[in-house]
């Protein structure tokens, strides 16, 4: 089912708007990833689609239906929480189950369906156990199952990998993946962690103080970032940032630019086709595969990831690969298209 | 570190020797003689085991009506109270409405008011409705008490909010929340509350004995009284009467004293 906001805004009884005019359609049968720093406004949203919190303003439509004003109940939503929420006196099978004995579903019926979904999120080896004898990533992945339990019409999940440990979290981040391909239902998750939500999400909307910055695919959320926000938010390491008066030699810049955006694999070996500047190398370093160097232009430190061909001490060229180059101007805006090269 | 141990000891063992005391005089001045409990100095141990005492004090008094007074209103007064104490703290703990604070304050004021200082405008209000000497009279003045909906607010408290969340998305009510979810999570909380209410209900003696004035109302505190007359108190029936009158709690608790120290010791969920 797509999930569509129109002009949706909602402000707390003190007063203060915690989302601005919102404007969005999550495409069916997608993973979707919310995407932001803390304070952005994600969980809000996903708390708006669920039905858990009433929008103050616009419209809410899962596919044709408008729901802004139903429950969380007559939504159909199924919902996975940041702690998991199983319920700690009920066993596994149980805790599958429940949305199913609330809808009456006859006992032999919803056990064996219970057992299904326990088999698709692999926890069909623990039916009989307590929440409190699983380990964390078993514990999400019941929750998982007890979203799906009553074929929700969107499934959502809140910030769903932040209580497990990094190589657990990138092994439940694919079985995440899985499990949405496998069931094809739309799927929304809430996420701070600009990787994670890179790795799995089909689209990702990415949030900062109520406002959208961006909704696109992955790809081009990294590749034509659409302000300074984005470009900073995504990608690791972090772009680096210099004023476009360092760089006045270098380029023509239209009149309202203010900084330059330069990803750390855009600076490349001096290779004599594409624009060139004039650095220093101050050290290099290897983490395992990763290959960092940083280098100064004109005193700024400039983090390379590619190797420059260059000794540390050394002054050199390196040249900028223009796709990972973005010109903002004094707001933030991206743009690129009105740059030259001299 | 030896000595510490030992220190720990003696004083646990003076704190035991302390609670189990009386119940043991209780237990061997109901096998004396009325003479040899008045005894200076007096004895640890009946000369002779007078096993009459029991059955004089069994008959001294009605006391299978007791009993079955005692029983009714000691249990309903728990389920009533547990019922109203669930329903009021599940509002506190989890639901937001208006005045909920206020309300909340009004009533932990009430807290501060002696239970002494009731009981003439409870006995006032009751036989105005004509209640006195009724089970009703025994009854209905228990069937709310603010500690337990206080104390059951913090257990439902420290139950996680989203708890409630995914009960409601799973298409649970309120009401199916509270009872499935929300009880079966605070259950050594409820255990502990109502254990103290049954034994204060039934060891209750001022209240029934103002509140009622035919035998056929009297609760077994309150029939404890048949063995003071004026000519003097036959302690050796007296405690033969105390002791099984104070049986059923002690089993009660025998069989539930991990839920007790479980519901006193912590809120009761595992994080």
């Amino acid at each position: 089912m797509d999930v569509r906001f129109e002009h949706v805004s909602l402000t707390y009884n003190r007063g203060n708007e915690v989302l601005h005019d919102i404007d969005f359609k999550l495409p069916d049968g997608e993973l979707i990833a919310l995407l932001g720093p803390s304070g952005g406004g994600k969980s809000t949203i996903l708390n708006l689609i669920s039905g858990l919190l009433q929008a103050t303003s616009g419209k809410i439509y899962f596919g044709e239906d408008e729901v802004t004003k139903k429950t969380a109940l007559q939504r159909g939503v199924g919902m996975v929480f940041q702690n998991y929420a199983l319920y700690p006196h009920m066993s596994v099978i149980d805790n599958i189950a429940f949305p199913m004995k609330m809808a009456k579903v006859d006992k032999k019926q919803r056990l064996t369906k219970a057992r299904e979904l326990a088999t698709l999120v692999r926890v069909d080896d623990q039916l009989d156990k307590f929440p409190s004898g699983l380990s964390g990533g078993q514990q999400q992945r019941v929750a998982i199952a007890r979203a799906l339990a009553k074929n929700p019409s969107v499934l959502l999940l809140d910030e769903p990998l932040s209580n497990l440990d990094a190589r657990l979290r990138v092994e439940m981040r694919e079985e995440i993946r899985r499990i949405q391909q496998e069931t094809g239902v739309t799927t929304v998750f809430v996420t701070h962690d600009q990787s994670e939500a890179m790795h799995v999400a089909d689209h990702i909307m990415l949030l900062n103080d109520g406002f959208i910055q961006q909704i696109s695919t992955p790809q081009s959320l990294y590749e034509t970032p659409a302000n300074r926000f984005v470009s900073r938010f995504i990608g690791d390491p972090v772009i680096n940032e210099i004023s476009v008066n360092e760089l006045e030699n270098v380029f023509v810049f239209p009149d309202t630019a203010t900084s330059i955006g330069i990803r750390a694999e855009a600076l490349v070996a001096a290779n004599g086709q594409q624009p060139q500047i004039k650095v220093m190398v101050k050290e290099a370093q290897l983490f395992g595969r990763e290959y960092q160097v940083r280098l100064l232009l004109n005193g700024h430190e400039l983090i390379a990831t590619n190797d420059v061909q260059l000794n540390p001490g050394q002054v050199g060229m390196v040249s900028l690969d223009m796709s990972g180059v973005h010109i903002f101007n004094e707001q933030g805006k991206r743009l690129n298209k009105e740059v030259q090269t001299l | 570190m030896r000595i510490k141990k030992i220190a720990i000891y003696i004083v646990l063992t003076i704190g035991a020797v302390t609670m189990l005391l009386p119940f043991f005089w209780m237990i061997s001045t109901s096998f004396k003689t009325g003479f040899e409990s008045l005894q200076t100095p007096p004895t640890w141990l009946p000369a002779k085991l007078q096993w009459h005492n029991w059955v004089a004090a069994w008959q001294a008094a009605p006391f299978t009506t007791y009993l079955i007074n005692s029983v009714l209103v000691s249990v309903v007064t728990t389920f009533g109270q547990l019922f109203t104490a669930i329903l009021a703290s599940f509002a506190f703990a989890k639901l937001n409405f208006s005045g909920k604070k206020i309300i909340f304050s009004i009533l932990l004021a009430t807290m501060m008011v002696p239970a002494e200082m009731l009981i003439i405008p409870n006995f006032v209000t009751l036989s105005q409705m004509k209640l006195i000497n009724t089970y009703g009279a025994l009854i209905i003045p228990w069937l709310a008490s603010f500690f337990a909906v206080f104390t059951l607010r913090q257990s439902f408290m420290s139950v996680p909010d989203q708890l409630y969340y995914a009960a409601k998305i799973d298409g649970a009510s309120d009401w199916k929340f509270l009872w499935r979810i929300l009880v079966p999570n605070a259950k050594s909380a409820i255990t502990t509350i109502g254990l103290l209410q049954i034994i204060g209900s039934w060891n209750a003696f001022m209240w029934p004995l103002i509140a009622t004035n035919t035998e056929s109302m009297r609760t077994l505190p309150v029939g404890l009284q048949a063995f003071s007359s004026e000519s003097g108190i036959s302690y050796p029936e007296l405690m033969a009467a105390s002791t099984f009158v104070i049986l059923p709690m002690v089993i009660l608790y025998l069989f539930l004293n991990k839920y007790v120290i479980a519901g006193v010791a912590n809120g009761g969920l595992k994080g």
